[in-house]
């Protein structure tokens, strides 16, 4: 019995150890099938810089193939003995770059990726909006912060991004990446388009505000929701009455229950009181740079009584300005609207990207006065007591950017009409560039500044003239098309005439 | 012998009678007075509410209805009336007429746009002698194309034809000379009208009260 017993027993561990043995010779097996199945996101790309050196960089994958983030060391590292040279200092989650100054070595450069996988104890490669400047002056990039083989912390960026920032031309001949330090950043929209670059946005329009040309457009017809962009057509609205004398940017408004309760909903900027007031100017500051949407309420109370009337006002004006049917509003401040009942549909604001160029010339030439509230970083609202901030990422990232408004709802995506002053031939031109239903910021970001950038070379190659290899896309199309009812004709003429 | 003179004879009373029929026929046909009105007469007809009906029509399917100021022109085509022997008068349009009437039309509608066009950039805030231009370049700037040109391309049809004007204006009708005045009657609807008339050289004038048409003799 006893040694049935003890047999039973060795029985019981020999299973035990058996079972102990077999989970730790699979789990490594397990992991190995898992790792199998990570895409390759470290990569080290072939670089050639034009007259100079060759090299290779590395780049990180981000989360899908080609959403390509490379290494700025690295670059900087073969950058060093050109016209582009630049130096540049990353913290955990600061970037700070210098042009014009070789690079500091610090270790870590061009030493290639040693494997395509990431190591599971590894930080994980994580983009964000981390603080980022050139020659002190703040800008606003998506980038990666990771530490390289050295242990020093290096910057990944999208190479359009990095083209952009340093405006140097930058293209792929097969897998291996160009920079040419000689050459300023040499776009063409054609091949952009022809490449897909486009195809993540709802619309894209560049066009020159000045002539009321459009230079480059995309989808630029078509209807889309525009999120807070809206409150470019409030502000028109509001303007108008402040013209016509019903109203003026000093009248105290008092804000209503409707105001309070929007500024306590999920989409606040900041709170309002019942019964609190506010000058119409603060409010059109705040409405305009915070994006608040409770600032546009209150405006649009002030002028028209109530939403309901405000909203009419900005539809009739649209069908003024000669816009198409693909423009509609149903709020002032470009929030969904529910339609309520059982069965409640969620409605938004649209435009055409056609019809925002439309609305950005007539704030430009009609109420110019929009580029000092647009272009202004931050401002303290006397009457409001608290100090309002401008969310336009092209205000940091490109000069003379005078405006205009972002707009983000998960629908719209995430929209950006930007304006910018260039001089040409000692004349002061706008160029506009629009973008809606980008992906992301980092999209919406890198689409607008490419088209800014564009539009600038563009203008400054001379009496609209296009850079070589480039053409007008769409452009003229209006001229082609012929309009054969009274609607059509008479909002082409009105387009003619904005300015 | 007999015989011959018997067929001599009928022939004569048959000729002699057969030329009274003809003398008398042609004497009721060109030598008895007839009824003055009797004949071919022309007479204008205007018709330039129907031309700006038109045109209203096509600007006012745009968003903002705007009143256009049309020019005093009148557009106006003939009107063939036929009053016949046997108490029958015909109404109908001259298709020759309609040529140098389609010009005035033209001028109307290109008018009642640039009108339009104007007032549209006034709504929109512009005022289109502050622009330096007017509506004509700025369609050419736009479309390549002078408003004229864009009326008589792509514009609305504002010009009716000889069908819709007959439909308006044509018809059948009975006539009958009571003590010196004409009783005439729309054989379509069956209303009587009573009409004075008055003829002179080749004009005609009939008024029925409250509508008076002057005829020229066609």
């Amino acid at each position: 019995m006893k040694i049935k017993t003890k047999i039973i027993t060795s029985l019981k561990y020999i299973c035990i150890f058996i079972l102990t043995v077999c989970i730790t010779f699979a789990m490594p097996l397990t992991a190995e099938a898992t790792l199998e199945t990570y895409p390759e996101y470290l990569r080290n790309i072939p670089v050639s810089i034009v007259g100079s050196s060759e090299g290779n960089v590395k780049a990180v994958d981000l989360n899908y193939d080609e959403n390509t983030y490379i290494s700025m060391r690295d670059m900087a590292e073969l950058l060093n003995a050109t016209q582009k040279a630049f130096d540049i200092k990353v913290t955990y989650n600061s970037v700070s770059v210098t042009s014009g100054v070789p690079y500091e070595i610090k270790g870590g450069e061009n030493v290639p990726f040693a494997s395509n996988l990431r190591d599971e104890k590894d930080d994980p490669y994580n983009r964000k909006k981390n603080a980022f400047s050139i020659d002190e002056k703040e800008v606003s990039y998506y980038t990666i912060i990771h530490k390289n083989s050295e242990g020093v912390y290096d910057c990944y960026i999208t190479p359009g991004d990095f083209a952009l920032l340093l405006d140097i031309d930058m293209w792929y001949n097969g897998d291996v990446l160009n920079a040419d330090p000689d050459s300023a950043l040499n776009l063409n929209l054609k091949d952009l388009e022809a490449d897909g670059y486009f195809e993540g946005m709802n619309a894209v329009l560049l066009g020159d505000a000045s002539s009321g040309e459009v230079i480059y457009e995309y989808n630029g017809d078509l209807s889309f929701p525009l999120a807070s962009i809206t409150k470019l057509m409030t502000y028109a609205v509001v303007m108008d009455a402040v013209t016509g004398g019903r109203i003026s940017l000093d009248t105290v408004v008092t804000f209503s229950e409707n105001v309070e309760k929007l500024s306590y909903s999920v989409d606040h900027a900041f709170h309002m009181q019942a019964g609190d007031t506010a000058t119409l100017e603060d409010l059109i500051y705040g409405s305009l740079m915070q994006s608040s949407n409770e600032c546009s309420l209150a405006l649009a109370e002030a002028v028209s009584g109530s939403e309901e009337r405000f909203v009419e006002a900005m539809n009739l004006k649209a069908a003024e300005l000669g816009m198409s049917d693909g423009t509609f509003f149903y709020n002032c401040n470009g929030l969904p609207v529910f339609s309520g009942g059982v069965f409640s549909g969620k409605k938004q604001n649209h435009i055409t990207a056609e019809d925002l160029f439309i609305l950005s010339n007539y704030l430009l030439s009609v109420y110019p006065r929009i580029t000092e509230i647009t272009a202004c970083s931050e401002k303290y609202l006397e009457s409001m007591s608290r100090t309002v901030m401008n969310s336009n990422p092209m205000l940091k990232n490109v000069d003379d950017v005078v405006g205009l408004k972002t707009g983000t709802t998960n629908k719209a995506g995430s929209c950006l009409v930007s304006a910018k002053k260039v001089s040409v031939n000692s004349e002061n031109r706008y160029i506009v560039a629009i973008v809606l239903g980008a992906e992301d910021g980092a999209f919406r970001n890198n689409v607008s500044q490419t088209l800014l950038s564009y539009g600038t070379k563009v203008l400054q190659a001379g009496d609209g003239g296009l850079l070589d290899g480039a053409s007008h896309i769409d452009g003229g199309a209006e001229s082609k098309k012929i309009p054969r009812d009274a609607e059509s004709l008479a909002r082409l003429i009105v387009r003619k005439t904005i300015k | 012998m007999r015989s011959h003179k018997f067929l001599l004879g009928f022939l004569t009373i048959v000729s002699i009678i057969s030329l009274s029929v003809i003398g008398v026929s042609l004497y009721y046909i060109f030598i008895k007075d007839k009824s003055p009105y009797i004949g071919t007469w022309v007479r204008e007809q205007k018709i330039t509410n129907m031309v700006r009906g038109k045109m209203d029509a096509w600007l006012w399917e745009a968003d903002l209805k705007i009143f256009v100021d049309y020019p005093t022109d009148n557009v106006t085509v003939d009107m063939i009336v036929t009053f016949d022997r046997s108490g029958n008068i015909t109404v109908k349009s001259d298709k020759k007429s309609f040529d140098s009437a389609s010009e005035v039309a033209s001028k109307i509608g290109e008018a009642a746009l640039t009108d339009f066009l104007t007032k549209r950039l006034a709504a929109a805030g512009t005022d289109v002698s502050s622009l330096n231009t007017d509506v004509n370049l700025l369609l050419e700037e736009a479309l390549g194309m002078s408003v004229a040109e864009y009326m008589s391309e792509y514009g609305p049809k504002i010009m009716p034809d000889a069908e819709e004007v007959d439909a308006l204006f044509a018809g059948t009708y009975t006539y009958r000379e009571e003590d010196g005045r004409l009783i005439i009657t729309d054989t379509d609807t069956g209303e009587e009208k009573t009409a004075t008339y008055v003829v002179d050289d080749d004009k005609m004038v009939i008024t029925t009260g409250r509508e008076t048409y002057i005829y020229s003799k066609k």
